[in-house]
């Protein structure tokens, strides 16, 4: 038995999958491969994987990571040209390493990179940063007992413009705190006189933990 | 894209993407024929049916021929459709549905009529189909209610009835004849006149005496057939049966491998319209089906699969084919299910080789609470027998049974009724009689009951149907007969199968209070939540239409009903008699044991009956 983390991509139309559906959708995957995972006992029966740190709906990336148990070591690249033939448009493996106790572990990740483009109108750096620098920044959020108003300016790390029509963002992402791009650029065309950051699509490109580590 | 822009706004956007395991892509510079296939119901719902899998994949083996699908989309993405101005589409290529060249919908309820027209409505197809342009698709239909297909006549150009493994390829065919021949449409659908199970309805014309009942059907075009028969399958082994199937990303009803162990039923139950619009009874082979299934596992990566049949248990080879798919699954972690098991042959040995990968709760259907309605409906079953299957299961660890009934059925008293509440009873009883040390610690037995509505082409087509007030009525004393900790009892609301008896036993007339109902905005109405009634009695007021004469009469024999003009192979005379055999509650053996001369064998051939 030996656990490898799996890095891979969501493109295309597979960014409307949700995560849930991808914990399916990977243990069909490695049926296919006929690569064997390693399940836990009982009566229902698991695969042991598990997939890194949540991504919203709609958003596309190119670095999640899926921590999988197989019942034996093999050849990566083997593995990977196996697995990305059974796998669906949009959903591809790029890369795959052993999990050994100095790889980052899902409750030390602290941010995410994201870059988000619009067709709709961005402010000028200046803007951004002193939007960034204003203080508290308070958004209605979701909670599980319904609406909170909650300050999201501790879980900005970094806001740059790129071009006239593309952000870069480091945003916190962490197991318990997990700041969408989506209600940042909300509070952007809220507070920033200039914005209307309209129809814009997102892009998740690193996962960091507090080493400021890649996670694959 | 605006596609894009609206899928990020509504729920559950994997409905409309596309581009899952296993679905074809094809390059248009080499297509001639494209078909696109639309079930009337949602995403989830429509990619479980096993014969969309089959035709899909079927059509898809034809070099020229692109068949993609369509599904109907759920109320929040049709409201961002229609103010975007967006069209209804096919998964594969985000192609406009008027751009095809065949629309075919499959018929699988009577209540998803109303999304057939939304469908047709949200892609801007003329709807009524003797208006329909020179350039716009031919509309079709099949599946089981197109053995009754007057009530949406007018919308679809032609039927397609039976098995349609043969048949679309033959229609496909005259198509690629006649597209690019100059000819004009009514010439294609004279010339679909040729293939046996093929109904044009537009070359038909009904005629009504002063009482509603239809007094004449006459073809308007000698070249269309007096009765059209359906196609059948005769060997199941050698038929095409898809390899791989389409693995959708997200959770779909029936989320399995399916497969197809035979097609009819022995049984004979009076109620089932479909033991009858099925037979006659073939079977695939175990080995057959051990290769199927061994493809299937490899090229889906599923993690479960169905062994599906009208009554599966009636599989003559079962244990060999059981014995068979476990040295298949186990090792593979696969569960394997069965989805029908008659009680009376149950058995011990069965249950729990299924479970010994997981177990799953258990479902019985008496469908009728008392010795002499089950005699009255040919349910070959007793009490006894439901007594047996469940001690067996209670020792075998099961805690959950469900228990399907039928309310409303010919002849039906509040005793009956009753009975249904004595068998649930009975049935707890048993779990406490099982020893302690096997059983497992939670019971719970859940009653179901569903309101009967008579359908075409069974015994019971001349019956009348219970009222509201009636159902209602007998649903209420059920629910107070039954109190009892462990039991709970579920039941349908009385108007949806008012509904939809309306529409299986309607006829041409009803086409007008569909296209009224249509534009008051009816749809889902298999949906509880979306399923209104008011805005369908509206739709019958305005359109003059009274739904009790589909309903609450009884028909006479010598009355014409609306689809006497196709032909099942089950004769009107052998449905004639099991009907008077019904009433005087005498059963009718299986096919197995005797046969009854239905007509199927006389109609298709001999050698059939498996």
């Amino acid at each position: 038995m030996v656990k490898y983390r799996f890095k891979f991509t969501k493109e295309g139309d597979a960014k409307y999958v949700s995560q849930l559906d991808l914990v399916r959708l990977f243990t069909r995957v490695f049926k296919r491969a006929e690569i064997a995972l390693t399940y836990s006992q009982g009566f229902n029966p698991h695969p042991k994987m598990s997939i890194g740190l949540p991504l919203g709906i709609g958003v596309t990336s190119e670095c999640e990571f899926l921590d999988a148990e197989l019942e034996e070591k093999n050849d990566p690249m083997e593995i990977l040209k196996k697995l990305n033939a059974s796998a669906p448009i949009g959903i591809r493996f790029t890369a795959m390493q052993e999990i050994c106790e100095f790889s980052p572990k899902v409750k030390d990740a602290e941010s995410a990179i994201y870059t988000v483009k619009t067709e709709g109108v961005l402010p000028t750096q200046s803007e951004i940063d002193e939007f960034l620098k204003s203080g508290e920044i308070n958004v209605l959020k979701k909670t599980k007992s319904g609406e909170k108003m909650t300050d999201i300016s501790p879980d900005i790390f970094e806001i740059e413009k790129m071009g006239e029509n593309e952000l870069f963002m480091r945003l916190r992402c962490a197991p318990n705190i997990n700041l969408k791009p989506e209600t940042v650029v909300l509070a952007m065309n809220e507070f920033i006189e200039n914005a209307d950051i309209t129809d814009f699509d997102v892009h998740r490109t690193r996962i960091l933990d507090r080493l400021g580590r890649d996670f694959s | 894209m605006s596609l894009n822009k609206i899928l990020k706004r509504v729920q559950k956007p994997a409905r409309y993407i596309g581009n899952e395991y296993g679905s074809v892509h094809k390059n248009l510079e080499d297509i001639s024929v494209r078909f696109a296939f639309c079930f009337p119901d949602t995403y989830e719902v429509g990619m479980s049916h096993l014969g969309m899998k089959i035709l899909y994949h079927l059509l898809n083996n034809e070099k020229d021929v692109y068949c993609e699908r369509v599904f109907a989309p759920w109320v929040d993405m049709e409201e961002e459709m229609r103010k975007e101005g967006l069209e209804l589409f096919s998964l594969e290529t985000k192609t406009p549905l008027k751009e095809f060249d065949m629309v075919g919908f499959t018929l699988q309820y009577e209540m998803s009529y109303s999304n057939i027209l939304n469908m047709l409505d949200l892609a801007n197809i003329t709807k009524i189909a003797t208006e329909r342009g020179e350039n716009e698709p031919f509309v079709c239909a099949g599946g089981p209610c197109a053995y009754n297909p007057e009530p949406i006549a007018d919308f679809v150009d032609f039927f397609i009835l039976g098995e349609g493994e043969e048949v679309n390829l033959e229609v496909i065919d005259a198509y690629r004849k006649w597209k690019g021949s100059g000819k004009t449409r009514k010439e294609f659908l004279e010339s679909l006149l040729l293939i046996e199970g093929i109904y044009v309805p537009q070359f038909y014309d009904a005629v009504y005496n002063e009482d509603g009942t239809i007094k004449a059907f006459t073809k308007n075009n000698e070249k269309a057939p007096d009765k059209i028969k359906k196609r059948i399958i005769k060997d199941m082994d050698s038929i095409f049966y898809p390899e791989e199937i389409i693995v959708p990303f997200m959770e779909i009803v029936h989320d399995r491998i399916t497969l197809e162990l035979f097609r009819g039923c022995i049984r004979g139950c009076r109620f089932c319209q479909a033991g009858m619009i099925y037979r006659p009874v073939r079977g695939r082979s175990p080995e057959r089906l051990l290769d199927l299934a061994e493809k299937l596992i490899k090229n889906t990566g599923y993690e479960e699969i169905s062994m599906s049949s009208l009554s599966t248990s009636d599989y003559p080879e079962l244990k060999k084919l059981t014995d068979g798919l476990l040295d298949l699954t186990e090792k593979k972690k696969i569960s394997l299910s069965l989805p029908s098991l008659r009680l009376d042959s149950f058995s011990m040995e069965l249950m729990q080789k299924v479970q010994k990968v997981r177990k799953s709760g258990l479902t019985f259907a008496p469908e009728a609470g008392t010795q002499r309605l089950r005699d009255v409906i040919n349910k070959g079953i007793t009490e006894e027998d439901l007594m047996t299957a469940s001690t067996t299961a209670f020792a075998g660890g099961y805690g959950g049974v469900k228990l399907y009934f039928m309310i409303g059925l010919p002849t039906e008293t509040l005793e009956d009724v009753e009975g249904i509440n004595d068998l649930a009873r009975k049935v707890v009883d048993c779990y406490y009689n099982t020893d302690k040390a096997v059983r497992n610690r939670n019971l719970k037995v859940t009653v179901s009951t569903s309101t009967f509505v008579p359908k075409p082409f069974t015994p019971f087509q001349w019956a009348s149907q219970d009222n509201i007030p009636t159902v209602r009525e007998k649903q209420a004393f059920l629910k107070e007969k039954i109190r009892h900790k462990n039991i709970s009892y579920n039941w349908h609301d009385a108007e949806t199968s008012i509904l939809e008896g309306v529409f299986a036993r309607g006829d041409r007339k009803l086409s007008k209070v569909l296209l009224k109902a249509q534009e008051k905005g009816v749809r889902f109405d298999g949906w509880q939540e979306y399923f209104n009634y008011d805005l369908w009695m509206e739709a019958f007021n305005e359109a003059g239409v009274d739904p009790d004469f589909y309903n609450l009469r009884e028909r006479s024999y010598d009355e014409i009903l609306p689809w006497d003009h196709i032909d099942v192979g089950v004769t009107k005379k052998f449905l004639e008699n099991e009907n008077e055999k019904a009433k005087r509650g005498e059963v009718t053996p299986n096919c197995r044991e005797k046969c009854s001369n239905c007509g199927i064998i006389k109609g298709f051939g001999g050698g059939l009956c498996g």
